[in-house]
């Protein structure tokens, strides 16, 4: 599926990634595992305290021994749980923190990718690309880890002592060995596509399960509840079912497993039997040999199971790996962007701020993805402080020649220079878009404006809402400007969203803005209002606007019409009205009271019942 | 397959129907933690009597220990298989009952809740709640080799168990008291888990906005500074996890040395043999073991009692909007008379909208047509009294209401699926898709899909977002045209289309509608146009009414719809 389109690192990759995120945690580390090793040495406790007591009363039969040897034993065991508890506890900050970072730069990284990318793959794909690969590793780091330890541990010191034992019973117990590495093997090449199909099953629920959420409104309206209902149910069975087959190899890993324990049980018997029998073992060896192969079973099975949570934590860290050194150069520059923006590290990083915010568009071409070219031969002219309005019918190129001028686009062909600045080496900040959806952030009013510049202070912040005209029922929301808006707090009507977006764009100050359709979702009487918050927001820098109402193109400076692709013409309102061309045309379709449908008013007509 | 229950009553049955599977797979599970007691102790008789022996009587018991061994690991392996297929029928169920509640036609009063809380209360805590049939799959066979091995334990000495059952008593009720304290814990970890995946969500959705603004970094920074104090919450939460479990085990690690204490001076006394005390301290591991796989369930226990108690709220939030009592009959003509009508910003609106007519409302201010939107669509209660076909809206089910005055919103969602899943899932019936084809042309969504590498087979990205605003206002309007509504009531269905295309659409929807009521909700003049009559909101209610050709020369009028 989609998610295939993010790319997955290679072990070397992965590990140094995860190497880097976790390097300041180097010496927790340490101290954790020397902390872990010691506790699991504790498991050793009651085995020696019950061979000291066997020698005591086999032995001097003293009971003046017995006390200390006990209250040794009694110490060491607290002492292993603390070191347990301590060890844990490192391993845990050791890891979330390797993790976090980790999720960060994903996180990162994902933001750097170009905005289509980012569509096309879903919201649903990015999260659990991010968020969800991260909780599976940490999950696994909080419990397996640990266990993996102390079972390697209890596995070393057991077979060092069936090994001193009698070489012949070890080479009877080492018998089920072959039987282990070959279900292990099978077990993985059968349980990895098995996971990774569990996974793409819970991101096909996940997906449309988000969108039934976000789009509950809209489900209602149109009575599709139930049929989206349905098919979440039928993706959370075959979630289910997935998960089920993968337990069925689990289980089935498990029976193997103790067929070769039961192998290794009954050679050790077999053999043990026939040394005691020639006479070259004795019983209490041979019954010995027997119970240590038996302690060597719970570790080698938690061992063995562990694998698999191993795998599919390192699954997600090759996955997580995969996003963050997608484009790491882009990344790195996110990353040097945190420390602060100002004109020192514009110069730094190689991109200048233009002098004034005049625009100059060349020859452009560009199309999608190996398609007939979108756009072709633009070329136009904006002045500094000029307002220049883009109309034109739908596919004409609008959002494409918008998307050129901001840098979403590289052109294949022809130039575009802000203030004199090619836009290759443009500062990012040179530039503003105000898109026509704008999205409230989840945070207060205060938060929605610092994001565009994180140093402005209060003065700036009411100054900008001021002159949008957004001061006033700012300052009326419920706890002023610390009002939670967007997700989750008080509700904005479109009309606000858009001057809580405007206002961001006059903090961010850019000296060429770029408005796609401002006034789209206002109404008769707030409209005029939106126009004067879009005025005031532009006074000052140049203005690209892209216009449907043709009253908001009257309202520009000078109004570039595109038609499939080229620039059809470029004048004033009246110049424009006065050629004739596709402008007249669309201005008297949009002006003409006509009957378009032919119809009458009915006669008996009665519509309201006015008072 | 799970039975699932429609609104909002809880599953009452303890484990959400499974207590039948859930039950067994314990059954189960005991057998093979028994065996797992049996296996050392039948191979310690082994060891004993046939070692060096014939190969006759060792041949018997190999013999026997394989079948003991087969039995254990069958029971086993049965018992998980079902075990797990319990806990995801479970958690499947729950998810299906949340989803059913999140979606139910009513909507949910109450605390407004975050779309990717919701999402985590039925992706996360539906599996944490059913995690409760691990927890019975290992209590209940821990239980079980705890009864046998004080049992046998008893039979060898009878100071020993009583000491150790008082110790095991201790070490439970010390595990509870504990584990109410970590809840705390989980449960501000869980917020924290919400918050990344909120904060991650938020900046995903809003990134066409920041990328307008250069100001991806610090929303990385932000998205930072909430990963960090997560981090903070979590390992807060285990370190109680892993204090929780070192203080278990090592009091069963303490109780075990003072067993074998208490048992070597009894050794030393002469009354125990050597041999007993050997076999004493086997049964003691037995029990700690078994003390150890029950305290370390109480995280478990922990996290899903949290979890239980969002998935309850949820379950018994109140419904928003609740149903009337009058099904109306049949289809009616479509109708439409509002009289008084106060809700919101409206101030007694007064209109009457006679069957098959097109009416275009137009609205001063967004308050006005947002209220109206809201009642229409039965989203919100209102005084006075809307009629369609002479029965009062909000005395319908809310389903039946919507069903015969369906509003299309302009910002409405699209779904995941292709351009032609989407329309037709607004007409009903097999033949849903043939059904839309004059609608695609109507709102020249054909126009859009001839650019598209599938045509109307093309998949849509989330939400749409691959189309432009305009297109996607075109899909929008042609499913709301599918869905033959008696009345349909159409918000700024065209606000982001250019002039032409406005134009050109605008007499689709009036073909399209043709004697069907209408509503349109617009300030586009090539939409009211069309309109059979036009009326004017203001300040809450009707202002003035006439055709698009008689107000265009109003000022008020022209400054509305022309400006």
């Amino acid at each position: 599926m989609s998610s295939e389109e993010l790319p997955t690192a290679g072990v070397k990759q992965t590990w140094r990634v995860v190497r880097d995120c976790g390097r300041d945690q180097a010496g927790a580390a340490w101290v954790a595992a020397v902390c872990l090793v010691l506790s699991s040495a504790s498991v050793l406790v009651v085995p020696l305290l019950v061979g000291r007591i066997v020698d005591i009363v086999t032995g001097s039969g003293d009971r003046g021994l017995l006390g200390p040897a006990a209250f040794g034993a009694l110490v060491m065991t607290a002492v292993g749980a603390v070191l347990a508890a301590v060890g844990a506890g490192l391993t845990a900050r050791v890891c979330e923190n390797a993790l976090g970072r980790l999720r960060e730069r994903a996180l990162a990284a994902v933001v750097a990718l170009p905005l289509p990318t980012v569509e096309r793959l879903g919201r649903g794909t990015v999260l659990s690309r991010t968020v969800g690969d991260v909780g599976v590793a940490s999950d696994v780091a909080r419990g397996a880890l640990p266990a993996f330890l102390s079972a390697l541990l209890t596995l070393l010191v057991t077979c060092g002592g069936l090994l001193a034992l009698d070489w012949r019973l070890a080479l009877a117990g080492a018998l089920p060995l072959p039987v282990w590495v070959a279900a292990t093997r099978g077990y993985l090449r059968r349980s990895g596509p098995q996971y990774a199909h569990e996974r793409t099953a819970e991101a096909r629920l996940s997906q449309f399960l988000l969108t039934g959420i976000s789009g509950a409104r809209t489900l209602r309206a149109l009575c599709l509840e139930d049929a989206h209902t349905a098919v979440i149910k039928e993706r959370s069975e075959a979630w289910s079912a997935a998960a089920l087959r993968t337990c069925v190899t689990r289980v089935r890993f498990s029976l193997h497993l103790n067929g070769a324990e039961l192998l290794g049980l009954l050679a050790v018997l077999v053999t043990g039997s026939a040394l005691v029998r020639s006479g070259s073992l004795s019983l209490g060896a041979a019954s010995t040999a027997v119970l240590l192969l038996m302690r060597v079973f719970e570790p080698v099975g938690t061992l063995l199971y562990l694998l698999d949570e191993v795998q599919s934590a390192s699954a997600a860290l090759a996955r997580l790996a995969g996003v963050v050194t997608e484009r790491t150069g882009d990344a790195e520059r996110g990353e040097n962007a945190e420390r602060g923006e100002d004109a020192e590290d514009a110069v730094r990083s190689g991109r200048e701020l233009p002098s004034d915010g005049g625009l100059t568009v060349r020859g452009l071409e560009f199309g999608y993805a190996d398609g007939a070219p979108a756009v072709q031969d633009v070329t136009f002219r904006v002045e500094p402080g000029e307002r220049v309005a883009v109309v034109g019918p739908s596919g004409a190129g609008k959002s494409t020649v918008v998307g050129l001028v901001t840098g979403v686009h590289t052109p294949w062909r022809g130039s575009v220079t802000v203030g004199g600045v090619p836009i290759g080496r443009l500062h990012p900040r040179a530039t503003g878009l105000v898109t026509q959806e704008s999205h409230v952030f989840a945070g207060s009013v205060r938060d929605n404006l610092s994001i565009a510049r994180p140093d402005a202070d209060e003065p700036a912040m009411t100054a900008a809402l001021a002159q949008v005209g957004a001061l006033d029922w700012a300052l009326e929301l419920p706890e002023g400007l610390e009002t939670v808006v967007g997700p989750g707090g008080e509700a904005l009507s479109p009309a606000r969203r858009q001057q809580l977006a405007l206002a961001r764009l006059v903090l961010a100050d850019p000296p060429l803005a770029v408005l796609d359709e401002p006034t789209a979702e206002s109404y008769g009487g707030d409209r005029s209002a939106m126009r004067t918050a879009v005025d005031a927001a532009l006074k000052g820098r140049t203005g690209i606007v892209i216009a449907h109402r043709l009253s908001d193109a009257r309202a520009a400076d000078r109004i570039l019409v595109l038609d499939e692709g080229r620039v059809a013409a470029f004048g004033t309102h009246e110049q424009l009205l006065r050629d004739g061309g596709l402008y007249a045309e669309l201005w008297s379709t949009w002006t003409a009271p006509r009957d378009a449908a032919g119809r009458t008013g009915r006669a008996g007509w009665t519509g309201w019942t006015g008072r | 397959m799970a039975r699932s229950d429609a609104g909002p009553r809880l599953p009452r049955t303890a484990a959400g129907g499974q207590s039948g599977p859930v039950a067994l797979s314990s059954l189960l599970l005991s057998v093979h933690q028994s065996g797992y007691v049996v296996v050392p102790l039948l191979v310690g008789a082994a060891v004993d009597t046939a070692l060096g022996e014939s190969p006759a009587v060792l041949l018997r018991w190999c013999a026997a220990l394989a079948a003991v061994f087969a039995l254990t690991a069958v029971a086993g392996a049965l018992g998980s298989r079902l075990n797990y297929a319990a806990e995801l029928a479970w958690a499947h169920r729950l998810r299906v009952a949340l989803v059913r509640r999140i979606l139910s036609p009513h909507g949910f009063a109450g605390r407004a809740r975050r779309d990717g809380e919701l999402t985590a209360l039925v992706l996360r805590d539906t599996q944490q709640r059913a995690g409760l049939a691990t927890v019975a799959g290992t209590v209940v066979p821990a239980l079980v080799s705890m009864v046998i091995g004080f049992a046998a334990l008893l039979a060898v000495s009878a100071a020993l168990a009583a000491l150790l059952a008082a110790g095991v008593g201790t070490t439970l009720l010390l595990s509870r008291v504990l584990s109410r304290r970590l809840t705390a814990r989980i449960d501000a970890e869980r917020g924290g888990l919400l918050d990344i995946g909120a904060q991650a969500e938020d900046v995903l959705t809003g990134l066409r906005t920041l990328k307008g603004l250069d100001a991806e970094a610090e929303s990385v920074e932000r998205y930072r500074r909430v990963s960090r104090s997560a981090v903070r919450t979590r390992v807060a939460a285990i370190r109680w996890e892993s204090a929780y479990r070192a203080v278990n085990s090592a009091a069963s690690g303490l109780l075990m040395v003072a067993v074998i204490w208490f048992g070597g001076s009894a050794v030393l006394d002469g009354s125990m043999t050597v041999g007993r005390l050997v076999g004493a301290v086997g049964l003691v591991q037995v029990i700690a073991t078994a003390l150890e796989r029950l305290t370390s369930m109480g995280t478990l226990i922990a996290r899903a009692s949290v979890s239980r108690t969002a998935i309850d709220e949820m379950l018994r939030a109140p419904a928003g909007v609740p149903d009337g009592p009058l099904a109306p009959p049949g289809p009616g003509a479509g109708e439409v008379r509002l009289s008084g009508v106060r809700a919101g910003s409206l101030r007694g609106l007064d209109l009457r909208v006679p069957a098959g007519s097109h009416v275009g409302i137009v609205s001063r201010t967004e308050a006005d047509s947002d209220a109206l939107l809201a009642l229409l669509s039965r989203e919100g209660a209102y005084e006075g009294s809307v009629l369609l076909d002479d029965v009062e809206l909000r005395e319908m089910p809310v389903t039946a209401a919507r069903e015969r005055l369906t509003v299309s919103r302009h910002d409405a969602d699209l779904f995941p699926g292709t351009v032609m899943d989407n329309i037709a899932s607004g007409a009903s019936g097999p033949s849903a898709r043939l059904r839309a084809d004059p609608y695609i042309r109507a709102a020249a969504v054909d126009e859009v899909t001839r650019g598209l590498p599938h045509g109307l087979d093309t998949e849509i990205t989330e939400r749409g977002r691959s189309l432009s605003g305009g297109q996607r206002q075109r899909v929008v309007l042609a499913r709301a045209l599918a869905t033959e509504a008696p009345v349909l009531v159409l918000a700024d269905p065209l606000s982001a289309t250019d002039a032409a295309t406005e134009h050109r659409v605008s007499q689709g929807i009036h073909r399209a509608r043709a004697g069907r009521t209408t509503l349109l909700l617009t300030s586009s003049p090539a939409v009211l146009a069309g309109c059979d009559h036009v009326v004017v909101l203001d300040g809450g209610r009707v202002a003035f009414a006439g055709t698009h050709a008689e107000l265009s020369h109003r000022p008020h009028y022209a400054s509305a719809v022309f400006a």
